[in-house]
């Protein structure tokens, strides 16, 4: 009794109108049926400035505290509306620039102690549930008092071979402001733009009962004013095409109740950006009601084709930028969560150390160690109800 | 912490729809104090809903309202029943027809006498979904016709069964509602659920074994009630299109991803017969086991 | 405090990672018929095998490292709003 691979007509017309039915297509894999809350809380604080490097500017960098709230609320059966805020505060120096010094050490440009920033970002998303597929609609509009965006997309999903194998497809798109806070003695612009548009897409495929893989392929093009404007000699190119290809891979080890989590992303772009990150989790549980995850994040890093650790006059080019963003480096993470289940609520606490070093395998002036590049520690707190 | 998590097997013996029915479950500490109960529960509320002999039910409500000239709003769950007996109606050509309950009425198996052929006739004019008014989620039936659910809502009721435990963490277990099956998930070692199938001329005995670890099973045979009449045996499986009983196939058991489909499959091919429906129900493409009438003499 | 790290990540060509793309979608098309069953799925739909267990925290980190680093995304799971970054 071989179970036969094509099917008939009828059986197919039979088998749709049965899935129709509540009591046989099982919710759990569609459309959430309770509402939920979540509330998370974040602090973040970046390591000082290099006291040695730095020779203007205050040394105490970037501190953000966040506060985010998401309710998720089902609409009728087949569709829920995501509602997403955010309002994060942030205080401290950043780093303006480089400039060369003594024996081409590089010296370090901090701005002043900054007042406190605020962001605020609302976004919503509405995700209708077929019986083979989904769409999404998203928007929202994150503002901050020099920077406003206004973004939009659309995501479609697509379930084949009895939802073992899913194609999404997605669309992005964002509208940005730049009104950068003006200061004596400095020179910036007043007001430009900056779009961007991303589409992706992405194949999942359940390999066993226990392994489910994921592929992905995303390319985004920037436009505008992708220049730093508070960056001292900082000029950009007016276009930046981006891909992406990424990798998941899931797998639950039943003898030690656990799960791991394998991601790695290759990215690459026209500024001649590429960087390669893998992320590796272990979710280990406790009965069912603790989750102990840590993981380790690796990140590595090639320069832009035109950024210099210091602006030098004597070569100069028509775009230029000493962002440590854009030098070649590398970074670790290190980070542990935990959550703790109750019957409607759970409780979660991370806590994420991040430290990042420059290449320093050739030696040559471009190999130098940007003085600017971060090093942070992060605590997110939070719980889920569900009502 | 010290509580052991591994399920055991737990079987529950009810009697529902008409029908003896088991739960074969393997059950943790913690979901055997609640998950039968609340089984047990989901059984008797679709039971309730759409029993022929309750006078609350849907079915009754719908029925009463026959001719009344007034359609009757009904809930989602019936709505997804009746257009599902619909598409039925639609690929068995007429066949699988749930307002064929009322040949039950002249039929009498017990009485060892045929009705007569007028009231045949007459009966088949209050026969025939394609003379019920559906615009889901308002149906309305003419004057005379009934709607009965009792030729599917088994199926799904195993289905829905299944779908409840799967919901409650149980993945190693079997609902078995009188014959008509859905495997949860195989037996706590992997190993599949060994199901018999009855041999029509012996019911007590497996003619047969089907191994399976997950999906529907469901059998339809002329043997569970029938009458000899002049040494012609006819069986209760009726043909809404004739009135009579249907000839040449004793019993038809399929296995499919949802019981419901199974019993679907299975009684439409009944209904067809030899040779018409194992010719159908090959075409199908799923596994089946087909058992014809062994008197040739039958066969009109 | 710096970090020692040594990560023999090699660089891969873009095409490379096409290729295997390609492979795994006509691979999904070849067990068509291999199929993982709806009641086998118990394990799958356990939060801890989704792709992101914490989407809310997942969307803040996302944010963070589009902010402080000069790549981004590959995040298919979901987006991450708005906002400069620039500092």
């Amino acid at each position: 009794m071989a179970k036969k691979c094509r099917q008939n007509a009828a059986l197919i017309a039979l088998t749709t109108s049965a899935l129709a039915l509540p009591g046989i297509n099982v919710k759990a894999e569609g459309a959430p049926d309770y509402t939920s809350v979540k509330y998370r809380y974040t602090s973040y604080a970046e390591d000082k400035a290099p006291e040695k490097y730095t020779v203007e500017g205050d040394l105490e960098r970037y501190e953000i505290q966040a506060n985010q709230i998401q309710l998720i609320q089902p609409i009728g059966e087949r569709a829920a509306i995501t509602l997403d805020y955010l309002s994060e505060t942030m205080s401290g120096a950043s780093p303006w620039g480089v400039k060369q010094g003594a024996d081409n050490q590089p010296e370090l440009i901090m701005s002043g102690a900054s007042i406190e920033e605020n962001r605020q970002d609302i976004g919503a998303r509405l995700k209708i549930y077929d019986q083979e597929s989904s769409i999404s609609f998203m928007g929202g509009y994150s503002r901050e008092n020099d920077y406003k965006a206004t973004y939009g997309g659309l995501d479609n999903e697509l379930h084949f071979n009895q939802k073992n194998t899913t194609v999404k497809l997605g669309l992005r798109f964002s509208l940005d402001t730049i009104n950068p806070t003006q200061q004596e003695g400095q020179s910036r612009v007043s007001e430009e733009e900056k779009n961007s548009a991303s589409y992706n897409l992405g194949v999942t495929q359940v390999l066993s009962q226990t392994a489910i893989i994921q592929a992905g392929l995303e390319y985004v093009q920037l436009s505008g004013y992708l220049t730093d404007p508070y960056k001292l000699q900082d000029s950009r190119p007016d276009v930046r095409k981006q891909t992406v290809v990424s990798f998941g891979y899931r797998q639950f080890i039943k003898p030690t109740d656990s799960a791991l989590h394998l991601d790695y992303r290759s990215y690459t772009d026209d500024w001649e950006v590429s960087s390669h990150t893998v992320n590796i989790a272990w979710y280990q549980n406790f009965g069912d009601r603790h989750v102990i995850a840590p993981s380790i994040r690796l990140y590595n890093q090639q320069k832009a084709k035109f950024y210099g650790v210091y602006y030098d006059e004597n070569s100069a080019t028509e775009y230029f930028s000493s962002d440590y963003r854009l030098s070649s480096y590398q970074a670790m993470s290190y980070k542990l969560k935990y959550i703790k289940y109750f019957d409607t609520w759970s409780f979660t606490v991370a806590g994420e150390r991040y430290e990042s070093a420059g290449s320093q395998a050739g030696g040559s002036l471009d190999e130098i160690e940007n003085p600017g590049l971060v090093s942070f520690t992060r605590w997110t707190v939070g719980f889920d109800i569900k009502i | 912490m010290k509580i052991s998590r591994k399920p055991i097997i737990s079987v529950l013996s009810f009697k529902a729809m008409g029908s003896p029915c088991k739960l074969h479950l393997y059950l943790t500490q913690k979901q055997a104090k609640t998950v039968p109960q609340a089984a047990l529960s989901c059984i008797r509320a679709l039971e309730k809903k759409y029993s022929r002999y309750q006078s609350d039910s849907i079915t009754t409500t719908i029925n009463r309202g026959a001719g009344s000239g007034q359609g009757l709003r009904v809930d989602s769950e019936t709505a997804a029943l009746l257009d599902y007996a619909g598409e039925a109606f639609e690929q068995s050509d007429g066949l699988f027809d749930i307002t064929s309950g009322v040949l039950r009425r002249i039929w009498d198996f017990k009485s060892g006498v045929l009705p007569p052929q007028e009231k045949i006739t007459q009966t088949l004019d209050m026969i025939g979904w394609q003379k019920v008014r559906w615009r889901k989620p308002y149906i309305e039936l003419p004057k005379g016709m009934e709607l009965d659910f009792g030729g599917y809502v088994k199926e799904y009721a195993a289905d829905t069964l299944a779908s409840f435990c799967i919901e409650k963490g149980v993945r190693h277990g079997l609902v078995d509602l009188g014959g008509d099956i859905r495997v949860i998930g195989p037996h706590l070692n992997g190993k599949p659920w060994k199901i018999g199938i009855r041999n029509p001329d012996d019911p007590e005995k497996a003619v047969a074994h089907i191994d399976s670890t997950g999906g529907g099973v469901a059998t339809s045979g002329s043997y569970e009630r029938c009458m000899i009449v002049d040494g012609r045996r006819y069986g209760h499986v009726l043909n809404p299109l004739t009135g009579w009983p249907v000839r040449g196939l004793a019993s038809v058991t399929v296995q499919a991803d949802q019981c419901l489909i199974a019993g679907t499959l299975s009684t439409i091919t009944m209904l067809k017969g030899r040779p018409e429906g194992s010719v159908w129900l090959q075409g199908m493409g799923v596994p089946n086991l087909i058992i014809e009438e062994n008197d040739p003499g039958s066969e009109a | 405090m710096k970090c020692c790290l040594d990560m023999s990540l090699k660089r891969l060509s873009t095409i490379r990672f096409y290729g295997l793309l390609i492979a795994l979608l006509s691979f999904s098309g070849l067990t068509a018929c291999a199929t993982v069953e709806p009641w086998e799925k118990g394990i799958l739909a356990k939060p801890e095998m989704g792709w992101t267990l914490d989407p809310v925290e997942s969307a803040l980190e996302s944010h963070i490292f589009f902010s402080k680093e000069g790549s981004s995304g590959g995040n298919i799971s979901g987006g991450s709003g708005g906002g400069c970054g620039c500092n």
